[in-house]
């Protein structure tokens, strides 16, 4: 289980003045359910994501993951276990244009050893509907770009899914379809978080935190829908 | 295990065009300075092999060097006669297997028309012809392989080094000689400027020019020595075939005096080799200087393009790369570049290398094996490993970025 506890982050400002991001946050989302972060624009949706992640150390709190002190760990094996646990999805989708989908949905196996991750890949694939006789990323719609970089994120079969407005490049339809496939990886069971002001998909989620001046609170959903 | 190859592939073939132009850079750069050291080594051995059958030249005092250029290469110049005294003792030295007195002046259509023994011409084609017969009389002759006379033809010289344009026909005028010579034998290919020579004896050289036959009042068919050392015309050079190697040296110490010269070819070659080397040094050296540069332009240059894929690099370590993976795309993209660079210069340098040989050889007669030996290996693998080295630094840059901050700009 992801844990974030009484996470503190500020930034200096060009002028060298600090500004505070996070403040004393502390954040718990559930397996099996979609967790929304939402927030204004600049609000921190996106740190805290990075922080869950394991890419940005807070000034002061704890991440841990079952029990294990992400930020304790050395950067390598903080890599490792990003690799095995995380699925990462973003706003634009960054695929490599010259691979296949299939190579681009089967990339993480480049990082190091991935046994199994073909197979999955192509039956994530399958399963998300991305056309298998397209030969480049080129030649798929957005929807379908996306589709790729989830079945990326699920290379390694991750407990948990971090998605960073992952809607906002997307037309309706699109999102519909998406909002679709976080709720199935939710039912199977994997964390799912959102940083997201995509109305429909905070209606969608399980749960919605409200970050805002750095704190996060719960809010309701019929609030936030 | 880490995999860098597909990412690294795709980055190429995105820019192919600018990966290419890099590559063909390198390529370049490699190629000319490979073929700098192999053009030099194969213009070493194309010469040397063409003195190796002239055991000893002497000749009067002056430029070793110019001579060395005029009996065995064949090049245009003029030469001194050598002294009458020093002459009439060389050719009756018993130290030698022959003394073969080598006479200049007279071309067939640019060809140059060497008067000489019959010795000569046998020892030069390895003891035994391609065609035909030695010559017998002076109005016989025996031509080089690349000559274009065939046996059997007859021909009019023509007086001077190089072709008239009114040589041909104007016999017995200004420009040519009324007798007709025969063509008897043609010399096996010796892979020397005097393939293009036509040989005759000697007496032929001296009867045209009106200077006697060398064999006293006789005016008769005789060729070769022994001379009449009284009535002997001079010479500007001859080549000596010493009996043994102690001979030699001293032939080359007696004749080493105030009124002659004398040396081995491959010692004068050694100076000029010293001189070769020295340039190739010098041009080798700026070479290698341009080719570090230019590498360095180019990491430059992919430094540009890796930072084009900051954000990618940085999406890659959220989904699980490790910086060593982005170290290992960036270096392996940069390394590839040059390494194909360098395995294509050799390609390059060949192509040059034969191109400018066979010019040198149409130009000089002298046969030239053109082949991309280790030095040039060594040098694209020196470059390929310079710019491994070099690799490290877009490579670094890349492996210390920040993942966050490129994340933020994604």
């Amino acid at each position: 289980m992801l844990l974030a506890e009484g996470i503190d982050l500020s930034f200096n400002d060009s002028g060298g003045r600090a500004f505070v991001v996070l403040d004393g946050v502390n954040f718990a989302p559930e397996p099996g359910k979609i967790t929304a972060i939402s927030g204004p624009s600049g609000s921190g949706k996106s740190t805290l994501l990075y922080v869950l992640a394991g890419l940005l150390p807070p000034g002061s709190g704890k991440v841990s993951f079952d029990g294990t002190d992400l930020y304790a760990m050395s950067e390598g094996r903080r890599d490792a276990w990003r690799r095995a646990e995380i699925g990462f999805i973003f706003q634009e989708f960054h695929l490599i244009d010259e691979l296949s989908p299939l190579a681009n949905a089967t990339l993480p196996a480049t990082f190091g050893p991935a046994p199994g991750v073909r197979e999955r890949a192509t039956k994530v694939l399958q399963r998300l509907g991305v056309p298998a006789e397209r030969r480049t990323i080129a030649e798929l719609s957005r929807g379908e770009r996306q589709r790729v970089a989830v079945a990326r994120a699920l290379a390694f079969d991750p407990p948990v899914v971090l998605a960073d407005e992952p809607s906002a490049s997307l037309d309706s339809a699109a999102t519909a379809d998406l909002i679709s496939i976080l709720a199935d990886l939710a039912r199977e069971g994997r964390t799912v978080v959102v940083a997201t002001h995509d109305p429909d998909i905070l209606a969608a989620s399980d749960a919605v935190a409200l970050l805002q001046h750095g704190r996060l609170t719960a809010r309701a959903k019929e609030a936030a829908a | 295990m880490i995999n860098p190859f597909p990412l690294v592939w795709a980055i190429m073939r995105r820019h192919a065009v600018v990966c290419a132009t890099f590559v063909l850079l390198i390529a370049l750069a490699v190629g000319i300075g490979a073929a700098i050291t192999a053009q030099e080594r194969a213009l070493r051995s194309g010469s040397a092999r063409a003195a190796d059958k002239f055991d000893l030249i002497v000749g009067a005092p002056g430029s070793q060097i110019d001579l060395l250029l005029r009996v065995v290469f064949l090049q245009r110049g003029a030469v001194e006669l050598l002294s009458g005294e020093a002459e009439r003792k060389l050719l009756s030295d018993t130290r030698a297997e022959f003394v073969a007195p080598i006479g200049f002046g007279d071309n067939y259509k640019g060809h140059p028309i060497v008067g000489t023994i019959p010795q000569l011409v046998l020892h030069l084609s390895g003891d035994q012809l391609a065609e035909g017969r030695n010559f017998e009389t002076p109005f016989e002759a025996v031509v080089g392989s690349g000559s274009g006379l065939k046996v059997g033809e007859t021909f009019h010289a023509a007086h001077g080094a190089e072709e008239s344009p009114e040589a041909e026909g104007a016999l017995g005028g200004d420009h040519g000689h009324e007798q007709a010579i025969t063509v008897v034998g043609r010399m096996a290919p010796t892979g020397t400027p005097w393939d293009r020579a036509v040989l005759t004896p000697i007496e032929l050289t001296w009867m045209v020019h009106e200077l006697g036959t060398g064999h006293g009042a006789e005016t008769g068919t005789r060729i070769g020595p022994p001379f009449d050392l009284a009535t002997v015309p001079g010479i500007p050079a001859a080549v000596v075939k010493p009996a043994t190697v102690a001979a030699a040296y001293g032939l080359r110490s007696e004749y080493r005096a105030t009124d002659s010269t004398a040396f081995f070819p491959a010692e004068v070659l050694v100076q000029l080799y010293g001189l070769i080397g020295d340039v190739r040094v010098v041009m080798s050296a700026l070479a290698i200087a341009t080719e570090v540069l230019l590498v360095a332009a180019i990491l430059a240059g992919i430094l540009m393009l890796m930072r084009l894929y900051r954000q990618r690099f940085a999406v890659l370590r959220a989904l699980g790369a490790s910086r060593t993976y982005v170290l290992a795309v960036a270096w392996s993209f940069s390394f590839g570049l040059i390494a194909l660079g360098s395995v294509l210069g050799l390609g390059v340098a060949a192509a040059l290398v034969g191109v400018v040989s066979g010019l040198f050889s149409d130009a000089s007669g002298i046969a030239m094996t053109t082949s991309i030996g280790w030095p040039e290996v060594w040098l694209a693998l020196g470059l390929a490993a310079i710019g491994a080295v070099l690799s490290i630094l877009p490579a670094a840059l890349l492996y210390r970025r920040p993942v966050v901050e490129a994340l933020r700009s994604a």
